[in-house]
């Protein structure tokens, strides 16, 4: 997808908004976290875009590589923060053309398997 | 009047026996911090005070040496059965105190993922107390693992003989790394020096990231086999120049993935569903397969949260994708040769994990 075609308040560069070396789930285990991308950057942007109507771009590219438990943490943690699993791939779109592979993670797995079942 | 007319010899002379006396008490009052590190050491190990006292008295006698060959094919990953019983050999001698020479030179065949390996148990105090009690004999100068060896850097890793480290060039091509964190820092600089010694430029390789991500979570997370327990993992990179691949091995010496919280509770779930007539495996073997292979998700994590615990499918998944080549993992008494989907039981038991893969310009066109 072209940057030049998003309302550039609705789009997140991992990369240059957060950190090119994305860290683990949480803060305890480690700088530039999931935790922290999706409580500092991912969730009030997120509210934006529900406010607005608008979709909310999050590009996963340039960056050194991710954990899934980063992805799980930061788009697992957007539905368990309260939105919905079709809400959320409703108004979220993921970018990642350095490692297609996440995209189909993210929303096959990350987003509807957000919730836990164990409990 | 007295120094005017000292004589030259009486004045060096006076000079080195107040040198010589500077080093003797320079040397006591090293050893007695040394013990007095040791005692605090073996206090906090909760020993009683006269074990430690004989612990001490023990450690200050001199040492007997023995000479250990390694093993001919001195290679984890392709001889893992008789490395393991090299390594409790040495791990016998090490507790009777002995200094051991490790020699080198029987080994026809030398892989750097050997010296990852050996490295992190000399340097784990629970193994090997002291570094200095282990020496090592390199190949002989023309044998072909000689190579390895010197471009390993092992020489360099290793301060044990610093007059002798001098002689040697170092070429670098073994980076080795321990950390008790997940250290996202480290394992991107380390990943890049990786890219510059294949590409020549320092680069990032997502899929490594992720694989190497995931291990050492796993590590921190889980390989202490408690809750608040860490362990340290060790890393190396070699750069195979004739191949142009570079070889990544990461181990911690933990419970291994068979003795973590969470797979004794799915050992413990396999158990129930076999009784109820349902034919899950037993065999660690195919329990690692299937947890690699998510046969049934995985649905154990330390916290108990369904969404959690998915690192290891992950890396298997980079090596399905081909992203990564020859992962091979070695933990308790598992071996798994992935790509050839080769899951074997081994007689001996590696007290770990062990991760080995490859990547060269082959895996980037995937």
């Amino acid at each position: 997808m072209q940057t030049s075609a998003i309302d550039t308040t609705l789009y997140i560069s991992v990369a240059k908004d957060f950190s090119r070396t994305p860290g683990p789930r949480l803060k305890k285990h480690g700088s530039f976290s999931g935790e922290a991308f999706r409580d500092e950057i991912l969730i009030p942007k997120f509210r934006e875009a529900l406010k607005h109507d608008q979709k909310l771009v999050v590009d996963l590219d340039s960056t050194a590589g991710y954990l899934s438990s980063f992805l799980e943490e930061a788009f697992g943690g957007l539905v368990r923060a309260g939105n919905e699993p079709a809400r959320v791939k409703q108004y979220l779109e993921i970018k990642s053309d350095d490692e297609p592979y996440w995209i189909q993670d993210i929303e096959d797995d990350y987003i509807p398997n957000a919730i836990d079942t164990n409990h | 009047v007295k120094r005017l007319y000292q004589s030259k010899h009486q004045k060096y002379g006076q000079q080195r026996r107040r040198k010589r006396k500077q080093r003797r008490r320079k040397r006591r009052e090293e050893q007695e911090r040394g013990k007095r590190d040791y005692r605090k050491y073996l206090h906090d190990e909760g020993y009683s005070k006269p074990e430690i006292a004989q612990l001490v008295l023990l450690r200050s006698a001199p040492r007997i040496r023995v000479h250990l060959d390694v093993p001919k094919i001195c290679s984890f990953v392709q001889n893992p059965e008789e490395f393991i019983t090299f390594l409790e050999t040495l791990g016998t001698y090490i507790k009777q105190n002995k200094t051991v020479q490790l020699d080198f030179r029987s080994a026809t065949i030398l892989t750097p993922d050997a010296f990852t390996v050996l490295l992190s148990k000399i340097y784990d105090e629970r193994f090997c107390p002291e570094v200095q009690q282990v020496l090592f004999r390199p190949p002989e100068k023309k044998s072909p693992t000689r190579l390895v060896w010197d471009n390993s850097g092992m020489a360099h890793t290793l301060t044990i003989r610093p007059k002798a480290l001098r002689k040697i060039k170092q070429q670098g091509y073994i980076l080795n790394f321990r950390s008790k964190e997940v250290a996202t820092e480290l394992t991107v600089k380390m990943i890049e020096k990786a890219m510059e010694m294949l590409y020549g430029e320092k680069r990032h390789c997502p899929p490594i990231r992720t694989v190497i991500g995931e291990i050492t979570l796993n590590t921190v997370e889980h390989a202490a086999g408690t809750n608040d327990g860490q362990e340290m993992w060790f890393a190396s990179i070699y750069y195979d120049k004739a191949r142009e691949t570079i070889c990544f091995s990461i181990v911690d010496n933990g419970v291994g993935i068979f003795k973590t919280a969470k797979t004794r509770k799915l050992l413990e779930l396999y158990g129930e569903l076999n009784i109820l007539g349902k034919n899950f495996g037993t065999e660690r073997s195919q329990i690692l397969q299937d947890i690699f292979k998510s046969k049934i998700r995985f649905p154990f994590s330390q916290t108990g949260l369904s969404y959690r615990g998915g690192g290891l499918r992950k890396v298997y998944k980079r090596s399905e994708q081909k992203l990564v080549s020859n992962l091979t993992v070695i933990t308790n008494d598992v071996h798994a040769k992935v790509p050839d989907d080769d899951f074997r039981m081994m007689q001996h038991s590696f007290h770990g994990t062990f991760f080995y893969w490859e990547y060269s310009d082959a895996n980037k066109r995937n």
